[in-house]
């Protein structure tokens, strides 16, 4: 069996482990944004007009390790680039840290950027669109199920002293605890991490897959109600969505593929409905992109609530994996000023239909390097 | 007896377990669904507005009981709303500026899986309902009974807390886990904060936080919100957490781009507990340990009545410069504060803003948090 169908079928397996396993754990919902993960996902990295800054803190009070991965999830001529670039960082107790994806941060007690150095940290390319991942680990840079990893972005166009664009928005990483044991984030089901190449998001060693996301939004391209009461009548709205599949392999560097289905309902209760929406390594696009086929145009000024979950097969069992993700909106008024404000999207936990939420086994697969 | 020497193994050996033990979660949510919802930041101004958002996640209709609780200062001689002193003179007089906490609620009735918005400025009218029910209602479900007002003045600078409850009773709707009515956390929230500022726009977007049900509920106007371990009193809600941990720049930083931008944050935190019954103000201390990328470690405290939301770099001084969230005394750009309240639990949100020397911009976003609190804290409502 090849390793890609090996994977495949892994995740198909672990799939239904989780689905019946998930049956019995009432609050296996742990991925969050707002609280000390052994994993971070910073769905939204970007280093083209708009750059990022990233700030990681080590909330326990002893020092901790992380290893980071950026993934370019640029698509050329439809094929998602996939490409990898690791370093590692050290935290002392309690330290914060930040850096600019567009220069990284060199280790150098020297230099302008104050602080205690935590590794070097590579600069990303021009052009770069993808996600970050850390993933903490022990001094010797095996997985460790800590919980003390906390993140936060900040995006934006910003282009320099004198005017010029100024349009930032935050938001904060997805956290993804370690069981550590029985006590633990997970409940009942957690035990120790393994200290393997392989994270296993299964309520047992990492907290499992959130089954779907919510998505507030604005009706696509309508007006801005507080732009409109402040006389702005023709000011737009329009909502970016970034998405990174629960699941990725970097020791084999295939891109994680899953398919999502989209049900929306809008203040009137009108029910519609979007499928599929493939999400290949990565997913990034605003809501009037053609795979949407106009279903978050809503009337203009209405608001609209959506669940982003893995299209469901045979006997409501999710098929792929789930996606976590942020939201980033971009405001215009009638001048042409523009800014964004970005959210984290909540985590769908009713795994009873309608919503179909089902936890889903994943796993995170690190390179083995000898 | 433990020997000394035992008492030293012990404790190395409770030190280590503690530093190494997975840490348990907290019980508020900012990411899921629940069944009280906070939003610590409402604003109302001349170029602000806040849009609040709320979704019923249920497949059935949910009803929740809201209260805007007006945080502005005012001044002791004349009424007028202020922010310091200096602003309440009045024929060569000056009274005190003093917090104020003034409370209105009204209830909205959501729709199975509806999401609905208001402006905090114009409320949200019989008419402007999306299922006013009655003639000419085109949903299946309708929102009657749903009036929500606008914010009582301008400038306006506040809260508000919805709770998921009873449409009759406006009480929470009593259940029990372990039975056949099982308690609901049905709903999610967000809001975003747009000011028309100089010709730019400044939207900032933060998402409510929200309290789980515990498990069971007794339907009273007490919301028993986490309990004492040994204690009879039983949780109606999952507790607030010890400690909030707030990530953020240093005030006056400049940001690590191309080093031309400045930031400065701002942090809003108003307490756990809240007793709508007889309009005591709450009062907590919130205690701030700060740490700057060189692990060294500054402290502050600052009463929280009602609501503060402040300038990082004004809340333990007036000088800002000399704050110790200011880039020059820190050191440092990123900054991690972890915040503790005494005497109750305290919640909050955040605010980051950029200047270019031309155009402001902010962001906002939530904190993130440590712990549950082993005590209680309480909402009583009428």
């Amino acid at each position: 069996m090849s390793t890609v169908k090996g994977m495949r079928a892994g995740v198909m397996a672990s799939i239904l482990a989780g689905v019946a396993l998930a049956a019995g754990i009432a609050q296996a919902q742990n991925f969050s944004t707002e609280r000390p993960g052994s994993i971070l996902i910073f769905p939204k990295v970007v280093n083209t007009d708009v750059n990022t800054v990233i700030q990681i803190t080590n909330t326990a009070n002893i020092v901790t390790y992380a290893h980071c991965f950026y993934v370019n999830g640029a698509s050329v001529n439809g094929q998602p680039l996939w490409q990898v670039t690791d370093f590692e960082l050290a935290l002392t107790r309690q330290q914060p840290t930040h850096w600019g994806v567009g220069t990284g941060r060199a280790v150098n007690p020297l230099d302008a950027t104050r602080g205690i150095d935590p590794g070097l940290v590579p600069p990303l390319p021009p052009g770069f669109t993808g996600y970050l991942v850390c993933v903490e680990t022990a001094v010797d840079g095996g997985p460790t199920s800590i919980n003390s990893l906390i993140g936060v972005a900040t995006v934006g166009t910003i282009n320099g002293t004198g005017g010029g664009a100024n349009a930032v928005s935050k938001y904060n990483a997805v956290g993804i605890p370690g069981c550590g044991d029985a006590q633990g984030a997970c409940g009942p089901t957690g035990s120790a991490n393994d200290g393997d190449n392989i994270l296993s998001l299964d309520n047992v060693e990492y907290a499992a897959c959130p089954g779907g996301l919510y998505l507030n939004f604005e009706s696509e391209g309508g007006s801005d109600p507080a732009l409109v009461s402040a006389g702005n009548t023709a000011s737009t709205v329009s909502t970016n969505l970034s998405l990174v599949p629960c699941g990725i392999d970097f020791e084999n560097l295939i891109p994680e593929t899953t398919t999502l289905s989209a049900q929306l309902r809008d203040e009137f209760e009108t029910p519609s409905s979007i499928f599929p929406i493939d999400v290949d390594c990565y997913f990034e696009a605003p809501l009037s992109a053609p795979v949407f086929s106009g279903v978050f145009t809503l009337g203009s000024g209405t608001f609209g609530n959506a669940i982003l979950r893995p299209v469901l097969g045979t006997g409501g069992v999710p098929v792929g994996v789930p996606v976590v993700g942020v939201a980033n909106v971009l405001r215009t008024a009638d001048d042409g000023s523009q800014d964004t404000a970005a959210t984290n999207l909540h985590f769908c936990t009713d795994e009873d239909a309608p919503a179909s939420c089902v936890t889903v086994n994943s796993e995170i697969r690190l390179p083995t390097f000898q | 007896m433990l020997s000394m020497k035992k008492l030293s193994v012990v404790g190395v050996a409770a030190a280590v377990w503690l530093g190494l033990a997975p840490q348990v979660q907290a019980g508020t949510f900012s990411d899921t669904g629940a069944a009280v919802l906070i939003w610590p930041t409402i604003v109302v101004t001349e170029d602000y507005d806040t849009v609040v958002q709320i979704t019923n996640q249920a497949a059935v209709p949910s009803a929740a009981h809201c209260f805007y609780v007006n945080a502005n200062s005012r001044c002791t001689n004349t009424g007028q709303v202020c922010d310091t002193s200096t602003e309440c003179e009045s024929g060569g007089f000056f009274g005190a500026c003093v917090p104020g906490w003034i409370e209105v609620n009204f209830d909205v009735l959501l729709t199975r899986d509806q999401p609905l918005a208001w402006s905090a400025a114009a409320g949200l009218r019989n008419s402007d309902l999306p299922c006013p029910g009655g003639i000419g209602n085109t949903c299946p479900g309708s929102n009657a009974g749903t009036r929500i007002p606008p914010v009582g003045e301008e400038p306006f600078i506040g809260e508000l807390k919805c709770i998921e409850s009873d449409p009759i009773t406006r009480l929470p709707i009593p259940c029990n886990d372990a039975q056949a009515n099982r308690c609901r956390n049905d709903l999610e929230g967000g809001a975003t904060i747009t000011g028309v500022v100089d010709g730019g726009i400044d939207p900032e977007r933060y998402n409510a936080v929200g309290l789980r049900s515990a498990g069971q509920n007794n339907g009273d106007n007490t919301l028993v919100i986490g309990s004492t371990p040994g204690d009879p009193t039983i949780a109606e809600y999952q507790p607030c957490s010890q400690v909030l941990v707030f990530n953020h720049m240093f005030d006056g930083a400049v940001d690590p781009i191309d080093s031309a931008n400045v930031y400065t944050s701002s942090l809003t935190l108003v307490p756990c507990t809240e007793d709508f019954l007889i309009q005591r103000v709450p009062h907590v201390t919130a205690q701030f340990l700060v740490y700057n990328e060189f692990e060294q470690r500054f402290s502050t405290s600052r009463p929280v009545d009602c609501l503060l939301s402040s300038d990082i770099s004004n809340i333990d001084t007036t000088q800002s410069t000399r704050s110790i969230f200011s880039a020059a005394v820190a050191g440092t750009v990123a900054g991690q504060t972890r915040i503790t309240g005494v005497g109750g639990g305290l919640i909050g949100n955040a605010f980051l803003f950029t200047f270019n020397g031309e155009e402001f911009s902010g962001a906002g976003y939530n904190l993130n948090q440590f712990a549950d609190r082993d005590e209680p804290d309480f909402i009583r409502i009428p």
